[in-house]
């Protein structure tokens, strides 16, 4: 004969056994997408640090008031993007002015990584983001 | 009653080991979660210290481009203390804090020297020294990278082929006249027209223009014979592939100007 305290009990242990393997499996998702982002964010910087070797980052300071150009910059940084990945390369004033922008706009679990670029007029920023397409 | 104690019992106790499997799963996660964070900190930490070094290479490029330029102009060989750091510094440490990071930033003195690749073109070297801390988790950097790099203008070499040009005249106005003490206007003129030549031809070789304007007058009394040589302008302009500057966003070619010297030789006669 079960009695109302067995319920209880078996209902209570039921609920904290869910709620845990609720919070645990919430817990998992975060660390998962911050490892991603932790990911991406070194395959950005390691992007962004070749693009300065290869010269890509200069040229883009060179040519700040020429958009065309400072365009095609743009795109010879995004090209050093692995493929089946998005990306977004925003490059903007120290105000937050957009100058240029190519890429996806929204991407779900990225990693970004922003560099400064002094141009021959002023002070600029260079975000590049890269994660999951 | 006996069995809905155990049943009870063998609930909790089976809540408790599941509490317990959970709390050790947590523990694990949350170490993950410690080290993603970790690893984004010292990768943001690594990359803002590359983009500040980068920056700081482009940034005094820049400036030693405007100082090989500007100093050309006025024969002088650039001078480094003109190469100002401190507005860069301030940039630099503006850029770190939008990315949560305190930021500790010293720039040594930069210095010029001669490079010999191309041969008499200068060469820039700073210390960039740095503190980061990651304003997030306390992750700190510390670090002092080398910036060092060719501004592939022959300024030096320009320098030294206007002084060598002088000399070089000087010499042969002098031999000319102790060959021959009696030596007139047409000798000397002919000499200096020869150095000229001789130099555009040695400096048209080097892919360097060389252009010089030499006036003198010849003086005699009965006990000596003056020359008085007034080298007004010597202009040299590097004008190979690399040698280009960029001046407030116009690219240039740098003309090293020397400044106008005069010099008297006094000989006398036999």
């Amino acid at each position: 004969m079960h009695t109302i305290l067995d319920s209880v009990a078996a209902n209570s242990a039921v609920w904290i056994l869910l709620c845990l393997v609720l919070l645990t499996a919430v817990q998992t998702e975060r660390v998962s997408s911050e490892l991603k982002e932790s990911y991406f964010a070194s395959q950005a910087a390691d992007i962004v640090r070749t693009a300065e070797s290869l010269g890509y980052v200069d040229e883009l300071a060179r040519c700040c008031e020429d958009s065309p150009s400072a365009r095609e910059a743009m795109s010879k940084i995004a090209q050093l993007c692995p493929e089946g990945s998005a990306y977004t390369l925003v490059w903007k004033t120290e105000e937050g002015e957009v100058i240029g922008a190519i890429g996806a706009r929204e991407i779900g679990v990225a990693g970004y990584v922003t560099v400064m670029v002094s141009t021959p007029t002023r002070v600029t920023y260079l975000t590049l983001g890269v994660g999951e397409d | 009653m006996r069995e809905a104690f155990f049943l009870a019992t063998a609930a909790v106790v089976v809540a408790f080991m599941t509490a317990l499997l959970v709390q050790g799963i947590n523990n694990d996660v949350s170490m993950l979660h410690e080290l993603a964070v970790r690893r984004s900190s010292v990768t943001k930490l690594s990359s803002c210290a590359d983009s500040a070094r980068e920056d700081l290479e482009r940034y005094l490029r820049r400036e030693a481009e405007k100082e090989v330029f500007s100093s050309a102009a006025l024969g002088n060989l650039p001078d480094p203390s003109n190469v100002k750091t401190g507005k860069w510094v301030e940039e630099a440490i503006e850029y770190l804090g939008k990315q949560d990071i305190r930021a500790g930033i010293e720039v040594e003195k930069v210095v010029f020297g001669r490079a010999t690749d191309p041969e008499g073109a200068l060469e820039c070297a700073a210390q960039l020294g740095y503190t980061l801390k990651d304003g997030g988790c306390g992750t700190e950097l510390v670090g002092r990278e080398d910036a060092r790099f060719t501004v592939p203008v022959r300024i030096y070499l320009a320098s030294d082929l206007a002084s060598s040009f002088r000399s070089t005249v000087v010499a042969r106005v002098r031999r000319c006249f102790i060959q021959n003490i009696g030596a007139d206007y047409q000798e000397v003129s002919r000499t200096v027209a020869n150095a000229v030549e001789e130099y555009e031809r040695r400096c048209d070789g080097m892919d360097l223009d060389f252009r010089a304007s030499v006036h003198f007058e010849v003086s005699r009394d009965n006990e000596t014979v003056s020359v008085e040589l007034t080298f007004e302008a010597i202009e040299i302009t590097d004008v190979g592939e690399l040698a280009k500057v960029t001046v407030d966003g116009k690219t240039e070619r740098v003309t090293f100007k020397a400044q106008a010297v005069s010099i008297k030789l006094t000989f006398k006669r036999g």
